[in-house]
């Protein structure tokens, strides 16, 4: 039997050379950190060196008060978090849904993306107090808009022809949604849900460093206002090491339920 | 009055002259906001059970408007199709299934998960139709691909995944809107004889829509013709080549005067059209 060639399926990911240099590109920059104040061409006190940060950081991870730092912001993170993608990706699915709907709805969506939600900052306080009602809501403010345009987006990403095939199908709305819409729009949402999550990150850090009790964020301004830079390094290396960890494991998660849109 | 019966229809011999499908009387007219366009005008035509039938003509003829109405994916707005003497509501994919230009197979599907995908809608994915699933991928000529994704075929090879998946259902009809028109010309030449074998080990009636004239020949039982602006059916034609057949019957005599017939028929009702 005679076929047309199959395309040669791409290769994806590193090699041993492209991830030792990843590496390098990672350890340069932090030798230079401990190099450069233990060489005195700046001071100590204004840049202490890498290991000293993480010396403290290891403090601070070892010391039972900063678990509450910690586990405020990590909750005040997960609840936004938990809001903000239900919300964006369903109202995101209603807009995507119906071109004209979307024609009208998708422009100002785009608008608020584009607005910077820390002016609204004071007036969240106003309206809600300092606690913690008010970060998870700044949380959900930072993220929302931009989840529910990925989402929008990913509506879009419907292979052409597919809506009728299932029509041919009698398939109802509901195996519509879970066999057609779901699976393609998985990936981009999941690559929203990423960008959610520093939003709201961000969002949370933020509320905490402008007026706080707890969290991670208020012990950054406080370290602050101290002038420790020491500890505030430790802590900006904690939240830092965090982010990461949740950003790559998201990655991770998108590529593998986007595995079939490259292979 | 029963042996009577029984005795009349022993008398009938099943020949491929029972009808499947039914168009009777069909118009159809799609309006925009200047103009009306007439895409079917009073077309009939009876689809005999078991038959390759093409639906042959220019762009604007109909020919995927008729196609998509005996799909039952678009109503008559006058006269009716019938399946089975019973006029068609909507689609029917356990009886009728409709293969497209484009192969329509999901991205995220591998190819055994694309072609068992009708089963599944349908709450009836078991193992028996697993295993018809794998004589289909064996008897498009797929086998080893199973668990491939779409992206890792080429056009040809999607094409026949999405044959396929026509055929899990075991249905009696087949609809083919051009479906090799995104081939090159070898690919479409072979596929289109695989197609003839896959309708000969099936039996399933298939209607066939192309712009080819020597596609349709090559393939069919009958051909009808049909020409633009309205669209009307202009003829019917029998092909008396015989099978099976191989892309060598291009060059008998019967196949050059049937191409020629044709070509004059379409030429000549698109000048008669425009007086």
């Amino acid at each position: 039997m005679a076929f047309e060639a199959p395309p040669v399926p791409r290769r994806h990911g590193g090699t041993v050379t492209t991830l030792v240099s990843r590496i390098g590109w990672i350890l340069i920059p932090l030798a230079l950190w401990e190099v450069i104040p233990r060489t005195g061409v700046v001071s100590s006190s204004t840049l202490p060196p890498f290991s000293d940060v993480t010396a403290a950081a290891m403090r601070i991870l070892g010391d039972p008060e900063s678990y509450e730092h910690i586990s405020t912001t990590l909750t005040e993170v997960l609840i936004a978090f938990v809001i903000v993608v239900p919300l964006a990706v369903i109202s995101g699915y209603l807009i995507g849904l119906n071109s004209y709907v979307r024609s009208i709805l998708e422009p100002i969506v785009s608008f608020f993306v584009g607005v910077p939600k820390s002016i609204f900052l004071p007036l969240l306080i106003l309206a809600l107090g300092l606690g913690f009602t008010q970060k998870v809501a700044f949380g959900v403010l930072q993220a929302v808009f931009i989840v529910t345009v990925t989402m929008i987006a990913g509506m879009r990403e419907i292979p052409d022809g597919l809506q009728e095939y299932t029509r041919t199908q009698r398939a109802s709305r509901w195996q519509d949604f879970w066999h057609l819409y779901r699976p393609a729009v998985t990936p981009v949402v999941v690559e929203g849900v990423r960008l959610g999550m520093i939003y709201t990150m961000t969002g949370v850090l933020l509320a905490e460093m402008y007026a706080s009790r707890r969290g991670l964020g208020q012990l950054i301004a406080a370290h602050g206002t101290r002038f420790d830079i020491e500890s505030l390094l430790a802590v900006v290396l904690i939240v830092a090491v965090i982010s990461i960890i949740i950003n790559v494991a998201l990655a991770a998660y998108g590529r593998r339920v986007g595995r079939w849109r490259t292979g | 009055m029963n042996e009577q019966q029984a005795a009349l229809e022993d008398a009938v011999p099943r020949t491929a002259s029972e009808t499947i499908i039914a168009v009777r009387s069909v118009t159809q007219a799609f309006r925009s906001d200047k103009s009306t366009t007439t895409a079917l005008q009073n077309v009939s035509l009876d689809i005999r059970s078991g038959e390759f039938l093409s639906l042959v003509g220019p762009s604007g003829c109909g020919k995927s408007t008729l196609l998509r109405g005996l799909s039952g994916l678009l109503l008559p707005q006058e006269g009716q199709i019938e399946f089975r003497d019973t006029p068609l509501r909507g689609p029917e994919p356990e009886h009728i299934g409709l293969i497209f230009q484009d192969a329509r197979l999901f991205p995220w599907k591998t190819v055994i998960d694309n072609v068992l995908f009708p089963t599944v809608l349908q709450n009836r994915n078991t193992a028996e139709s697993r295993s018809h699933a794998m004589e289909l991928i064996e008897l498009v000529g797929l086998s080893g691909f199973e668990d491939n994704y779409p992206h890792q075929l080429s056009g040809g090879m999607k094409q026949r995944v999405s044959i396929a998946r026509g055929l899990i259902q075991r249905p009696e009809v087949l609809l083919m809107d051009e479906p090799f028109g995104a081939l090159d010309e070898f690919t479409r030449e072979a596929m289109g004889l695989e197609l003839l074998r896959i309708w000969e080990q099936t039996g399933v009636t298939v209607v066939f829509v192309t712009h080819s004239i020597d596609e349709a020949i090559l393939l069919s039982d009958r051909i009808a013709v049909m020409t633009p602006r309205p669209g009307r059916l202009a003829e019917l034609i029998e092909v008396e080549l015989d099978r099976p057949r191989d892309e060598n019957v291009v060059d008998s005599p019967e196949f050059v005067r049937l191409r020629r017939h044709i070509r004059d028929q379409l030429v000549e009702s698109q000048s008669g059209g425009r007086r």
